[in-house]
């Protein structure tokens, strides 16, 4: 009877090692152990496809290199020039529809169900549907876009290849920031909004000194969210372009693993993803200094 | 009088703009799914015209194209690695959530930190040591190694959901039959488990949703035995000839048909998942 209890006080005692044990193991195993791995390898020349010496010490080497080729800073610019249009454009569009679902409208709940959909698509089919309809010979938009006098080359263009991009993210993603802004729309505290109005202030008024500042906190979560998403892009250029004309649409996803599966510079992409984890946690202590700044 | 009939007469023009505008809207998201739905009842010839219809006899060429390239053993692959590490990922996620919440040790904030982080680091960064590790360990091609793979980055998204539905469960009733002699893990397994049942569907819902469409991943750790959808369909438009778009339209929608009903289903919990977890 004794130990018993003292069995049952020890498992309860520490439950929680208990609970936490399963996640713990798999996340160590599967993302913080395969990390320290790739930090070991960012500082070897690892070629398996090299038959003579296929790993060679080089210690900073490789971040030498990267910060000297003109591709990672090409990459670089298109990455961060995609995210920064991509989402803009999707919160303006998205803010717009979320403010025009505010009003009443019949049938808010089944259209915001159908807007759901575009996000929840598999991206590798949105790729392939978007490769299909704005394809040259055959695509519907390219030959009503042509009807209508519009010659745009879409994706096979230097020029044009990345803001064709940007469409297909905004028109998978608008959604995502349409529904966290109309969420915070809802929420918004009706009698400052009478108030004002009973004072005469105009609708433009209403958005620009009411609306904005009170949406401060929900704009700024969801641009951080969709922008932390964005910068990973890799499904859908890689189906439509693999990393476009002459690497116009070539984003550090892509040409890490370009780098690392078609090249086998295994090294030299385990060196480039830290360079693109540099700059996504940077980015994110910026976000986060801003955040906590206006809020 | 007059200034009466102008006001409703510009309040009827307000509400045929706001109508425009949805269906607009509406027309804009919509289309490039519905355009592929048409396209897969359409003949491959019709398919890569170059003056495209709405008009057309249709065929279920597209369709049959499925079984001569048994699209099941991929559809099977999809479904076994989804729904394993969905299931998973949603139960030690949901304890490891729960310890997270009803328990203060040291090192809490910190880890609750890194689960955050690991949401924000892009899967990229894993690959490479990831895909050396998996073939020495001998886990290419084969269901658990991608299975555990997608658990990993399910879990902290599962972790931080079920953190924010936890925090809205009322500690009274764990409490009062802690009281009356139940363990923790009783409390969790009985009381709060049920309790956080739409949760946890929630939960559930979108770890399936990541795992079928991911891809990266599974086109470096499966082989043709254990290909995924996404990553047969991926195949199938790298080939540099011949693009069979016809068969390809099939392909899309039966594969994004899981997605779909799930979405549908789950409407309710998927909009109040993306704005619980931006709203905190």
């Amino acid at each position: 009877m004794f130990s018993r209890s003292t069995n049952i006080s020890v498992m309860e005692k520490n439950w929680h090692v208990y609970f936490l044990l399963p996640a713990l193991l798999i996340i160590t195993a599967v993302s913080i152990f395969p990390f320290l791995f790739s930090v070991y390898l960012s500082f070897q020349q690892y070629n398996p496809v090299r038959i003579t010496q296929p790993s060679k010490f080089v210690g900073l080497g490789n971040f030498v290199t990267i910060l000297k080729d003109p591709i990672v800073w090409n990459s670089l610019r298109t990455t961060l020039s995609f995210v920064v249009f991509a989402v803009s454009i999707e919160f303006i569009f998205g803010f717009a529809i979320a403010l025009l679902f505010n009003k009443e409208i019949p049938g808010k709940n089944i259209i915001r169900g159908i807007l759901l959909i575009p996000m929840v698509l598999t991206p590798v089919i949105v790729g392939l549907i978007w490769k299909y309809l704005l394809n040259d010979t055959f695509g519907v938009i390219n030959i009503f876009s042509k009807r209508l006098e519009i010659n745009f080359a879409w994706y096979n263009s230097v020029g044009t290849a990345l803001i064709t991009m940007v469409l297909i993210d905004v028109w998978q993603w608008t959604p995502f920031i349409f529904l966290i802004l109309l969420s915070g729309l809802v929420s918004l505290p009706m009698d400052v909004y009478e108030s004002a109005k009973i004072d005469g202030a105009s609708s433009w008024g209403l958005f620009y000194y009411l609306t904005l500042p009170l949406m401060k906190r929900v704009i700024l979560i969801a641009i951080i969210l969709r922008s932390v998403d964005a910068i990973r892009i890799f499904d859908k250029i890689w189906v439509l372009t693999r990393g476009g004309p002459s690497r116009a649409t070539e984003v550090l996803s892509i040409l890490i693993f370009k780098e690392g599966f078609l090249y086998f510079n295994l090294g030299y992409a385990a060196a480039l993803s830290f360079f693109f984890l540099a700059i996504v946690v940077v980015l994110s202590f910026l976000f986060i200094r801003i955040a906590k700044f206006e809020v | 009088m007059k200034l009466k009939k102008q006001k409703a007469l510009r309040k009827l023009g307000g509400y045929i703009l706001i109508y425009l505008a949805v269906a607009a809207i509406v027309c804009f998201f919509m289309f490039p799914i519905f355009w592929e739905l048409l396209t897969s009842f359409k003949s491959a010839k019709e398919v890569v015209s170059t003056s495209p219809s709405f008009i057309f006899r249709p065929t279920l060429a597209s369709w049959s194209y499925l079984s001569e390239i048994n699209i099941f053993h991929n559809f099977k692959n999809t479904l076994i690695v989804a729904s394993c590490s969905t299931i998973i990922a949603t139960l030690f996620g949901a304890l490891a959530a729960y310890a997270i919440i009803r328990s203060s040790f040291k090192g809490r904030k910190l880890m609750v930190f890194e689960i955050l982080t690991l949401r924000m680091v892009p899967p990229v960064a894993f690959v490479v040591p990831i895909f050396i590790l998996w073939s020495k360990l001998n886990l290419i091609n084969t269901y658990q190694g991608l299975i555990l793979m997608y658990t990993a980055f399910n879990l902290p998204f599962s972790i931080w959901l079920m953190i924010g539905y936890f925090k809205s469960v009322p500690t009274q009733i764990g409490e009062a039959a802690m009281i009356d002699g139940c363990s923790h893990s009783g409390v969790f397994w009985r009381i709060v488990l049920p309790i956080a049942k739409p949760g946890l569907a929630a939960v559930a819902v979108f770890c399936m949703m990541f795992s079928w469409n991911e891809f990266m991943f599974a086109t470096l750790l499966t082989r043709l035995e254990t290909a995924t959808l996404t990553v047969e369909t991926a195949r199938r438009i790298m080939i540099r000839t011949y693009i069979n778009w016809s068969g390809l339209a099939g392909i899309s929608i039966f594969t994004i048909s899981v997605p779909l009903i799930f979405a549908i289903i789950i409407q309710k919990q998927l909009v109040k998942g993306i704005s619980m977890g931006a709203v905190k």
